[in-house]
């Protein structure tokens, strides 16, 4: 495959696998070494670049999805001979130890400052908090960014023209049939009508670590990414509609998510760091229907509902049935999951999504809950709420809201702690994870009483 | 005199190419021809392994495919026992260990030759813990599993328990600890057209590589060149394994006539290399009503893994602060490291110190709950003063920092305030602090540092001084901090001082990057070799003009007054090259009888407290560090920020190892964390606020300006100021680390909560 992307302001063409990551292309292909494989799995952040304007990680790119893209590398920043303020604040601010993570360091950073020019400490902290470094402590990577800021750094900005928008990748005879990069949702799905057997990728973020840790190479790829259609959130009457393709980053950016869906933005937010937030998507966090994702949990407590297409029309579905068993989704072939629709929450409803993983940052869960409920006159209307990392699949616990509703709300905190603990059936430590699930599911109604 | 460069914050030499990606690490490094290797690693702990099974399908002509016996030279990794083998010949003794090797012109080749060969494996029961290696599951090294044991015994134990009022008893324990540098292992070989061997790659110790290749190959050391690539962190890691991938790449480098490089994948890297030695510490203490020590029994077990590699030494050295920073006129002291089927454990910051540091810590706090005291009572009651004996009979002569740390923390930290206040603590979130002692002796111990033989080359090249020292930057900054010192002593700008990275081609052995020596010891043998360079350009003069002394920075000659950077010139342009040594002058070390295990262990201690805050979240059982206070005493900060930077970043190691960092070998005898999404470490938000403060009263008198040893320190006692801190706050006495949320909760429901 032959790809063209606009790298540091130059367009650069490389002849490449269509899943080759990025990451590989830029040191390999192109001779761009400063980005740094520390993992090559999205857990580490040495491989930080900025793709399109967002922070991305170069490992969990494929090339064909870096096709048209523009990038923006350590090397774009500044040279040995001219570095950048940034650059320079990381030197003087002794933020640079060994230098493995200081080139990622720096262009997350960087990401942040096009962003929030002006940040707090703790948007910095969220900020690089995909970004290990195991020298410094951090402490003097926040300095280093401070200083940047304070010297001005963000007024030296300039805005980057992407030469080769949209420019598609030119597939190789062998490839031809096999690999798909479709722009429009019509496109994709004559695709999959055609071609049922192609993998769907998504945000990458889960394919590319599995590839390369020998999970097997799909044969064909119909890559969604770049399908318009398949992104936004919108207000359709009494739904939000969620489109598939949907990164975490948009959803935890859209003014309608955390206007309506706060605890939906706060599950993204907690999912990965934003490298990954950029990238990975609520589809695919549906889609692979895995026990341990954090999508899944807050919108089956929201009520969510899945809108399927194919070339034939769509067809709308619950969660619980586009999920059916672990790792299993109910598209059939030629079909995707297009979008989540999800009622608009009732005024004065209250939602909570709990994540307890073993850090807090780029962590999975060992514990996740998602609750919603309405009231009405002090007595509870509505209540659903969710589980997940504590069975195969994120599951709805119907004993405990049938055990709290129609109940009035001061009653129902040791009820709806006891029957919430009798319910979780954690395989693996559970004693530990039904009571983490009742204290937070005290804690959920105390606040509400608060 | 006052400092010019010394004691100020100079920019890093190697900042600004790390900055902007330009640093040269050995993946970024574009050899044309060079192969990709591999090592077959042993899918079990413990076997026999029966040959292996090759799919003739595949064309095995591609490939250099080698197997022990096909090894060049002998099947050693030269250390401090030759027990470790390059590869495996009959007996499998850990799981990863390697079996045969691979090399291939292309990554897409190599990937089909590993899939196209299988080992035949008789498996055997594995050794997978202390206990199983003590009760002899399997004899699985020497005759009885124990790779090394040492005693101290001082004073009259039965006599200090029957002076007590209380015996209290308790046992500890400490998990594997990974180091997750940030650049994963990897090597490099390239074969000459002359018949040398050049080696490149990421480590910490160029020369104990050299010797590992010279020692195995047989060859003469002339024959071998190893060069440091730009390396991304050690922390011990880079130790002793870079000497095995390194006779891995040489071996397929003969074997192909090819360049090799073998990188390591970060699960291979988390599943096949050296981590820090679990352990358990028994202790037993006899305690006066007022807190004084009468006796203390201590035995301390690291688990060594399958070969000895670095066992020794890191058990003499965590034998040596067992006792911590304590005074105890009774005590014995029985430590062992034993093997087991896993991974060797090798160096990691702090060498053992952190394990014996965590238990003796661990103790003072269960003591003062027994009698009622503040853990900072305790403590105080017993620290160590000048004067006083260490178990090792050791006389402490020069100032000890011991208390001023301790008391500078607890200050700072509002540690009393605080303990009183968070006891009171009610509700969902709860906060705690708690404070620990530590020491870390700087340099080898014993004679280590006379025996080394510390050589330092300065040279000067017609436009600078190099200062050539085997020291490794791995990120803590010794090619910044050797060219400071070099500086200061030669009166000359640090910007015309520099560090190569070491070449052992050109570099004299200056000794291996460990040890909290770098600054300490090397960095006075700098001094001495600069001492040197003014010496040698003072001869030049006097020869010139008859006479010169120096003073001021100036030599004054009859003839004018002559930077050293101007006599540098001069005679470079006279001679053509200017070179001078430097070594270690006599009396930097103390008395030591090795047989005896007896005498002046460190010739200095540098001392550090920590006060730790943490948030406990009664619902979650999460635990959130929230502010650190650390006061060390290192003698002299040559680079204040970076040793700011070496404090927050060995610290914040030890709170990882406190909490999240959980790795344990399974059933199977597998490591538990294979990705770092299973092996967690501290983000920026897992991370405390920080507030060090530095002591430097400069008293060391073999460090230059007075430093001492300084980057393991901030790792040693960590961890028993945040497990102290947590029982601060929910009131549960944890006796191992990691202190993960589940053991923090099964603690809880013990107590009842």
């Amino acid at each position: 495959m032959r790809i063209q992307m606009t790298v540091n302001g130059k367009v650069m063409e490389a002849d490449v696998h269509p899943l080759r990551p990025l990451l590989r292309v830029l040191r390999e292909d192109l001779g761009l070494t400063g980005t740094k494989e520390g993992c090559g799995e999205g857990e580490c952040g040495a491989c930080s670049i900025m793709m399109d304007g967002l922070l991305v990680n170069a490992c969990c790119v494929p090339a064909i999805q870096a096709a048209g893209s523009e990038i923006f590398t350590i090397e774009g920043l500044g040279d040995d001979a001219n570095p950048d303020q940034l650059q320079v604040s990381f030197v003087d601010e002794g933020a640079v130890h060994c230098g493995f993570c200081t080139p990622g360091m720096i262009m997350a950073s960087r990401a942040l400052l096009e962003e929030v020019p002006e940040p707090t400490l703790d948007q910095v902290r969220v900020a690089l908090s995909g970004n290990l470094c195991r020298c410094t402590g951090y402490e003097k990577i926040y300095r280093a960014v401070d200083k940047a800021v304070k010297l001005g750094y963000t007024k030296t900005f300039k805005p980057r023209t992407n030469r080769c928008d949209k420019r598609e990748p030119q597939f190789s005879k062998e490839e031809e049939g096999r690999y798909f990069s479709p722009r429009s949702l019509s496109e994709a799905l004559n695709v999959l009508a055609e071609h049922p057997d192609c993998r769907l990728l998504a945000g990458g973020t889960d394919i590319l670590p599995d590839i390369k840790n020998g999970k097997g190479e799909p044969r064909k790829v119909l890559n969604l990414f770049g399908v318009p259609e398949l992104h936004g959130v919108e207000l359709e009457g009494d739904v939000i509609r969620i489109k598939a393709c949907t990164t975490n980053g948009e959803i935890i950016r859209s003014s309608l998510c955390r206007e309506h869906l706060p605890a939906l933005v706060e599950a993204s937010a907690r999912s990965g760091a934003p490298a990954i937030q950029n990238r990975a998507t609520v589809g695919g966090n549906l889609a692979n229907a895995s026990g341990a994702a954090d999508l899944p949990v807050i919108l089956l407590a929201l009520d969510a509902r899945v809108r399927l297409a194919s070339a034939k029309g769509t067809r709308t579905m619950t969660l619980k049935e586009f999920m059916p068993s672990y790792r299993k989704n109910a598209c059939e072939a030629g079909e995707i999951l297009e979008s989540i629709e999800i009622p608009v929450p009732a005024r004065g409803s209250r939602q909570r999504y709990f994540k307890r993983g073993s850090r807090k940052a780029l962590t999975l869960s060992r514990v996740s809950l998602a609750m919603y409920l309405e009231e009405e006159d002090g007595v509870v209307k509505t209540f659903r709420m969710a589980a997940g990392s504590m069975s195969p699949l994120p599951m709805r616990l119907h004993k405990t809201e049938e055990a709290v509703i129609g109940k009035p709300l001061s009653q129902v905190v040791e009820l709806a702690s006891k029957a919430a603990y009798d319910e979780v059936n954690p395989r693996k430590s559970p004693s530990y994870r039904k009571r983490i699930t009742s204290n937070l599911v005290r804690r959920f109604f105390e606040e509400l009483q608060a | 005199m006052k400092c010019k460069v010394v004691g100020t914050s100079v920019p890093r030499k190697d900042g600004i190419e790390k900055a902007t990606g330009k640093a040269p690490f050995v993946a970024d490094m574009r050899v044309p021809g060079c192969w990709e290797g591999a090592v077959i690693g042993s899918p079990v702990p413990h076997g026999i392994l029966k040959g292996f099974e090759k799919d003739p399908s595949f064309d095995w002509s591609k490939v250099v495919f080698l197997t022990a016996k096909d090894l060049k030279g002998k099947n050693f990794v030269h250390m401090i026992r030759d027990d470790f083998p390059i590869l495996a010949e009959e007996r499998i003794t850990y799981a990863t260990q390697g079996l045969a090797l691979v090399a291939a012109p292309d990554e897409e080749t190599l990937k089909g030759a590993l899939k196209a060969v299988k080992p035949i494996i008789e498996p055997l029961t594995p050794v997978l813990s202390i206990e199983d290696s003590l009760t002899k599951v399997a004899v699985i090294w020497g005759e009885d599993n124990i790779l090394d044991e040492y005693r101290i015994d001082r004073g009259d134990l039965e006599k200090g328990f029957a002076e007590a009022d209380l015996i209290v008893e308790g046992t500890y324990r400490t998990g594997l600890h990974e180091h997750v540098y940030l650049e994963t292992q990897g090597m490099m070989a390239i074969p000459k057209e002359d018949g040398t061997l050049e080696v490149v790659g990421s480590m910490q110790c160029p020369y104990y590589v050299h010797g590992a290749l010279v020692q195995s190959l047989g060859w003469e050391p002339e024959r071998v060149r190893v060069r440091q690539a730009a390396t991304g962190g050690g922390f011990g890691g880079k130790e002793d394994f870079p000497s095995a991938i390194a006779l891995w790449v040489a071996n397929l480098s003969l074997a192909s006539g090819k360049p090799v490089r073998l990188i390591y994948d970060r699960s291979d890297d988390l599943k096949g290399t050296p981590k820090r030695h679990p352990s358990r510490t028994r202790i037993k203490a006899g305690v006066k009503k007022d807190g004084t020590l009468t006796a203390l029994q201590i035995e301390f077990i690291l688990d060594g893994g399958a070969f000895t590699t670095m066992s020794r030494v890191v058990l003499q050295r965590g034998t040596l602060h067992a006792h911590g920073c304590y005074r105890v006129p009774n005590v014995s002291i029985h430590s062992m490291a034993v093997a087991t089927n896993m991974v060797p454990s090798g160096a990691y910051r702090g060498f053992g110190a952190p394990q014996s540091l965590f238990a003796i810590e661990r103790h003072m706090d269960k003591i003062a709950d027994l009698l009622g005291m503040d853990p900072l009572d305790v403590r105080l009651k017993n620290v160590l003063k000048a004067g006083d004996y260490m178990p090792c009979g050791q006389e402490l002569k020069l100032p000890v920092f011991a208390e001023d740390v301790l008391l500078k923390a607890a200050e700072l930290s509002d540690y009393r305030r605080k303990r009183a206040e968070y006891a009171k603590g009610t509700g969902r979130v709860r906060r705690g602090i708690g404070i620990s002692l530590a020491m870390h002796g700087g340099g080898f111990t014993g004679a280590g540092e006379t025996n080394m033989g510390t050589m330092v080359k300065i040279d000067f090249d017609g436009e600078r001084f190099n200062v050539h020292a085997s020291s490794t930057d791995m990120g803590q900054g010794i090619a910044t901090v050797h060219p400071m010192i070099a500086a200061e002593a030669l009166h000359v700008p640090y910007d015309v001082v520099f560090s190569p990275r070491p070449d052992t081609s050109v570099t004299p052995n200056s000794g291996p990057t460990v040890a909290s020596r770098s600054t300490m010891y090397v960095g006075r043998v700098v001094q001495e070799a600069a001492k040197n360079v003014i010496a040698e350009l003072g001869d030049f003069l006097k020869a010139k003009h008859g006479q010169a002394t120096f003073s001021d920075g100036f030599f004054e000659t009859p003839n004018g007054r002559f930077s050293v950077l101007e006599a540098a010139k001069a005679c470079f342009g006279e001679r053509g090259e200017f070179k001078v040594l430097g070594t270690l002058p006599p009396g930097c070390t103390g008395e030591w009888d090795q047989d005896a295990f007896r005498g002046e262990a460190y010739k200095d201690y540098s001392w550090i407290a920590q006060a730790i805050e943490v948030e406990v979240d009664t619902d979650t059982f999460e635990v959130q560090p929230v502010k650190a206070t650390v006061v060390a005493e290192i003698g002299k900060a040559v680079h204040p920020v970076l040793v700011e930077g070496q404090v927050h970043g060995g610290l914040l190691q030890a709170i990882g190892w406190s909490h999240i960092e959980d790795m344990t070998l399974t059933s199977e005898g597998h490591i538990s964390a294979e990705h770092l999404n299973a092996y967690l470490i501290p983000t920026t938000i897992d991370t405390p606020e920080w507030n060090v403060e530095i002591l430097e009263p400069a008293t060391c008198q073999v460090g230059p300006h007075g430093a001492k040893g300084l980057g393991e320190l901030p790792m040693d006692g960590g961890a028993p100021a945040f497990v102290a801190a947590v029982q601060s706050a929910v009131g549960v006495f944890g006796t191992e680390v990691p202190l993960t949320g589940e053991k923090l909760f099964k603690l809880l429901e013990e107590k009842g909560c």
